[in-house]
């Protein structure tokens, strides 16, 4: 998470941190792991200086001349305010000197005059974007050089990312407590300087577990009063614009402490202070006029009458504080950090509260910003009246607490230098408390860090202050190796895929119903994404060979590469009953111009080897399974009777809608998938080595006529059951001509190698080729 | 035929007692005579009653040597020789002067024939057609592997493990609870009530040591598991909701922080050269206290820019004791890192969509 944080804040809070400059105190704050993202330095009192406008002249209707007097000269200028009055400060930057944004001020010419330089905007000093009018500093000098220096005095402003788990650091008093601990330096103390009068009596009822804490002070004596310009500028340099002195005064508590508080107008608060569930479809108007329907999860602080505010989130329309307002009702309250979140997102309404809140800021920091912001309203008005915080705390959070001895720490840590003097200066500045009576030291946790439960925690703390990079690096090795000689089959398929001319793809898992209904993929059995990121994007593969096909169009769309050979090995899924099943595939496509079919078949031949897969046979495919393969030019793959996958041509069909090549003849791409999981197995499966036979091998080219459906694949299977001396039968050719056809038969030709230890006694296998011819 | 047979025995016959004639040969040893007659289709030998055809049909060499050759036919005269030594000197003078002679026309022959293998070459040796193409590594499965095997060298095993998973191995049992941010739908993508594909390798943990202990077995334990994890993000040119992680675990009675950053510091200049530095700060996951993030700094990589790489921290007691361990007595550290984001910057990638793309041309630079 994003927060923001000056240097000027920083260094108010701690004792002499400005000795650290900007840059320095940036790389504290990400070694402390509140990384420092972007770091914006400011400091313009060198370059720019206090002037005092002289005289004025209109030019126009839009321009005005004037001359400006600094310690150094007068200076003639031009400005569009429509409120230049004699006597005003400016902050006047010479030409040549640097503004913000990197730019230098140059002398232009307008309406016959030659500017000398540049007054000042808000814009001009870094301290707020969008803000193009002159700053004007009164016309007392001794308040005008006090402004002079707030505004243009050194200060850097810090982007930081912040771990989620540290809802302390979204508090400028956070950061500045880890920066002090981390530099040995003290916090400036501050104290409470009002006196309560009287009680709160406004009656409070919590109809809700999701608040946990509650307060209500009762304010009176109050009038309409001007933010102090250090105060804005700090808002403005944060990220908030400055509204009225209550808004504002709350606003800078929140990004001091990090609790947020509201003040309701007493006018306009009617019987009780009500917090609760909000109705099903219920409607307020929030502050910034927007009206919003909630629903029964959202959390309300309403009056009798009517909703206060969306709690921890905004402030309602009606309930905010005006010019008018005299007296108030303090609210500082803690709401569950998970509710809060969740209205926040469904609204679509992010402020610095709800950030904070949905971050789990303790309940603690009730009380921390009550007193504060009542300090603050005292020394405003120090007629206030300022009544006792009436608070309703009933589960108060837990306390934790545990034991940890500092060796533990070093040990852990593997950091035997860090001294138990070092370790129980980090705990106490924490603001933990720690008996170190014994051997094992009792730590128990500040309520503000919420984040340290157990030991672990402290561990980290202790780190952290110490310097991760101070920690000393060793090497370990582990103490017991798994003995894992051999490759996955993983890696040692790759290589022989690549090898044969397959490149490696990775493609998107995610597929829409229009690419499954493409290839009439099955239906039944598809894993459905219920959040789905797109429409295009809403089910799960169940195989990879559509989306190598993607690839390969875009291949042959955007790269112009008419042949394509890719291989994945990825996970497709589906579903059976209430069961997700997620299968590892090898798969191929070749999308090649000349004899695709004969290239993948080499490869699945090859695949098939090298994963030492036994007795393989094949089954010519059922069209209702495999909708997308060419009915006869494809074929199940069996490994020992299991089915290992799938080879087969693209429908024609489909081929034709996949509109890949202008060519007419462009033969269908071929895909092949098979279980991964199968060919692994058989891979790992050892084999004891076969004695290379000395004798030399007899060969017997062999022609038979075989019905026409039956595949060659079963056939050599069959013949090589027939005879344990034939060791290899390769295919030279097959032949069909218009009587074979009638005939529903094809004339295989194969050549078949005999081997033995033995001499084989050629007129025996002879006349096993004659039986063999004799039997088809 | 007959004049190339002819012209072999001139060549042959020189210092021998051989009485050259017309069309016949005497051979004389001692007082007796063998005459070859050269007909016009066969050469007929006399001896006395003794007579014999040669075809010349035989060829030039087969007429000497073959079964029924000149040689074969003569060597049977030796029984009526009186002078056996002559005779035989003479045959095996001759024979040797045959296969001398052969052997010069076979050197010959092939001579020419390599010459004229030698004289004609290729139209073009320089150029043809490339049908032994050549597949290409992927990016991701390039830096996977090359982390594999920096870590198997340093004693890790390889596991993988399932991408869909239970909302209780993605989160729970690594401390996420119910209420953390990172559980809202729209951080993960859901496919049932407690099944989600998993958001990080940081599963694979939990199932690792799950089975480990089914199976009876206990730490020490170093692993490795890359994967591919799944989140929500929108996608643009360094977004995608699918990308690959590599989580590392290491679970034995004796391990600090110190042999974390030990182990990433090796890890880091095995990937990136010799000379790389490693900042780790301190960061925030569920599942590890300490929990920090590394940043690694090399001249190889973006000009030795620092870069964010990879989360990493102690194993959270809590992580140990879902799984049935004592934290008391196991201590663990784990780390994982984006394999996309590595590719990206080693490889000067700038748009993560090219990895799902599977363009050849890009594919052909990951050698």
């Amino acid at each position: 998470m994003k927060m923001t944080v000056s240097y000027e804040w920083l260094c108010d809070l701690v004792q002499d941190l400005d000795k650290k400059s900007p840059e320095e105190l940036g790389l504290s704050l990400t070694a402390l792991g509140a990384e420092t993202e972007e770091i914006n330095i400011l400091n313009y009192g060198t370059t720019t200086e206090l002037g005092e406008i002289i005289s004025i002249k209109e030019i126009d209707d839009k321009l005005s001349s004037l001359s400006v007097k600094t310690n150094s000269g007068t200076y003639a200028l031009i400005s569009n305010s429509k409120v230049l009055e004699i006597g005003e400060h400016v902050i006047y930057a010479p030409i040549g000197s640097k503004i913000f944004g990197d730019i230098i001020v140059s002398s232009r010419e307008m309406a016959g005059i030659k500017t000398e330089g540049l007054l000042l905007a808000l814009e001009n000093l870094g301290i707020e974007a969008k803000s193009a009018d002159i700053v004007f500093l009164g016309k007392d000098k001794k308040i005008a050089q006090d402004l002079f220096k707030t505004y243009c005095g050194q200060d850097a402003i810090y982007t930081l990312e912040v771990p989620g788990n540290r809802a302390d650091w979204l508090s400028v008093r956070g950061l500045a407590l880890s920066l002090a601990i981390y530099h040995k330096l003290n916090l400036n103390k501050k104290t409470q300087v009002f006196k309560a009068q009287g009680t709160c009596s406004f009656p409070i009822k919590i109809e809700s577990d999701r608040c946990f804490r509650y307060s209500l002070t009762h304010i009176k004596g109050l009038g309409l009063s001007l933010t102090p310009a250090q105060m804005q500028k700090r808002l403005y340099l944060l990220g908030m614009r400055p509204i009225n002195y209550f808004v504002d005064i709350s606003n800078i508590i929140m990004l001091e402490i990090g609790q947020a508080t509201h003040a309701f107008d007493l006018k306009k608060v009617q019987g009780s202070i009500i917090v609760r569930q909000a109705k099903e479809g219920e409607k307020m108007v929030l502050l910034d006029e927007s009206e919003i329907t909630l629903s029964a999860n959202d959390l309300l602080i309403c009056d009798e009458k009517k909703i206060l505010a969306l709690a921890g989130i905004m402030g309602s329309l009606d309930s905010g504080v005006d010019e008018s307002t005299t007296e108030i009702y303090l609210e500082s309250a803690s709401f569950s950090g998970v509710w809060v979140r969740r209205s926040s997102k469904r609204l679509g309404i992010k402020t610095e509260s709800s950030l904070r809140f949905e971050k789990n800021i303790t309940p603690e920091l009730v009380e921390l910003a009550h007193e504060a912001i009542c300090s603050a309203i005292h020394t405003q008005y120090p007629n206030a009246q300022i009544s006792e915080m009436v608070d309703i705390y009933p589960h108060p959070s837990e306390k934790y607490s545990f034991e940890v001895s500092p060796e533990d720490i070093r040990v852990y840590l593997g950091a035997p230098d860090i001294s138990n003097d070092f370790i129980q200066d980090v705990i106490v500045k924490l603001g933990c408390t720690c008996d170190i009576s014994k051997e094992k030291w009792l730590v128990s946790p500040s309520g503000e860090r919420r984040d340290l439960r157990i030991k672990e925690d402290i561990m980290e703390e202790v780190a952290r202050f110490y310097g991760y990079d101070n920690i000393p690096s060793s090497s370990y090795r582990p103490s017991k190796v798994q003995l894992n000689p051999e490759k996955s089959f993983d890696e040692k398929i790759r290589p022989l895929l690549r090898g044969m001319g397959l490149s490696e793809a990775m493609t998107i898992v995610f597929r829409s119903v229009e690419q499954k209904n493409f290839y009439n993929l099955d239906k039944e059995n598809v894993v459905a994404i219920l959040n789905p990121l797109n429409s295009e994007w809403t089910e799960l593969r169940s195989h990879l060979f559509d989306g190598i096909m993607e690839s390969v169009k875009i291949n042959m769309s955007k790269a112009f590469e008419k042949n394509v050979a890719l291989s994945e090995i990825g996970s497709v899924f589906s579903k059976e009953g209430e069961e997700f099943i997620e299968e590892k595939l090898l798969a191929f496509v070749i999308a090649h111009e000349t004899s695709p079919y004969e290239k993948a078949l080499n490869i699945l031949n090859n695949i098939l080897q090298y994963a030492k897969v036994p007795n393989t046979s094949a089954k010519r495919i059922d069209s209702n399974d495999y909708p997308y393969l060419h009915p006869l030019n494809a074929f199940e793959i069996m490994a020992d009777g299991e089915k290992l996958g799938v080879f087969g041509e693209i429908h024609p069909a489909l081929l034709e809608k996949l509109d890949l090549s202008d060519k007419k003849d462009f033969p269908s791409p071929v895909v092949c998938e098979l279980s991964f999981k199968i060919l692994e197995k058989y891979s790992m499966v050892a084999h004891s080595l076969q004695k290379l036979n000395e004798l030399p091998p007899i060969f017997r080219d062999l022609t038979l006529s075989v019905p026409h459906d039956l595949l060659g694949i079963n056939l050599i299977a069959d013949l090589k059951a027939k005879n344990e001396l034939i060791k290899d039968i390769e295919f030279m050719s097959v032949f069909q001509n218009e009587k074979l056809k009638e005939m529903n038969k094809k004339n295989i030709t194969l050549k078949l190698r005999f081997e033995s230890e033995e001499a084989i006694n050629a007129q025996e296998i002879d006349q096993f080729i004659k039986n063999l011819i004799a039997s088809y | 035929m007959k004049e190339q047979i002819k012209s072999f025995i001139n060549d042959t016959i020189q210092k021998l007692p051989v009485k050259k004639n017309e069309s016949s040969l005497e051979i004389t040893i001692k007082d007796k005579k063998i005459v070859l007659e050269f007909a016009e289709k066969e050469c007929i030998l006399t001896f006395g009653n003794y007579q014999k055809t040669i075809s010349y049909d035989l060829g030039a060499d087969k007429f000497f040597t073959a079964q029924k050759g000149l040689f074969k036919n003569l060597e049977p005269l030796m029984k009526d020789m009186e002078d056996k030594k002559a005779f035989g000197q003479m045959l095996s003078t001759w024979k040797n002067n045959v296969e001398l002679l052969l052997e010069e026309k076979e050197m010959a022959k092939r001579k020419e024939a390599l010459a004229q293998k030698l004289a004609i070459g290729y139209p073009e040796p320089s150029l043809g057609n490339n049908d032994l193409d050549v597949g290409y590594e992927h990016f991701l499965n390039k830096v996977r592997d090359e982390m594999l095997s920096v870590f198997r060298s340093m004693g890790y095993t390889l596991v993988e493990e399932r991408e869909l998973e239970d909302e209780y191995h993605n989160f729970e049992a690594l401390n996420i609870d119910a209420d953390h941010p990172a559980r809202e739908d729209q951080d993960s993508f859901y496919v049932g009530k407690n099944h989600l594909l998993r958001t990080h390798t940081s599963s694979s943990q939990i199932r690792t040591l799950e089975k480990m202990l089914k199976n009876g077995g206990e730490p020490p334990l170093a692993i490795v598991c890359p994967g591919v994890c799944y989140r929500r993000d929108a996608v643009d040119a360094t977004h995608f909701p699918i990308f690959r992680q590599m989580e590392g675990l290491v679970v034995d009675k004796h391990v600090s922080f110190a042999d974390l950053k030990g182990t990433l510091l090796e890890w880091a200049k095995a990937m990136f050269g010799s000379d790389t530095q490693i900042r780790l700060r301190p960061d925030y996951f569920p599942f590890t206290e300490p929990s920090g993030e590394l940043s690694v700094s090399s001249p190889n990589l973006l000009s030795g820019r620092w870069v964010e790489l990879l989360g990493c921290g102690m194993v959270h007691p809590q992580v140990f004791r879902n799984v049935g361990l004592d934290p008391d007595v196991w201590k663990g550290f784990a780390f994982g890192t984006g394999i996309e984001r590595i590719a990206m910057m080693r490889y000067g990638i700038k748009d993560i969509r090219s990895f799902v793309e599977n363009d050849l041309r890009f594919l052909k630079q990951s050698l």
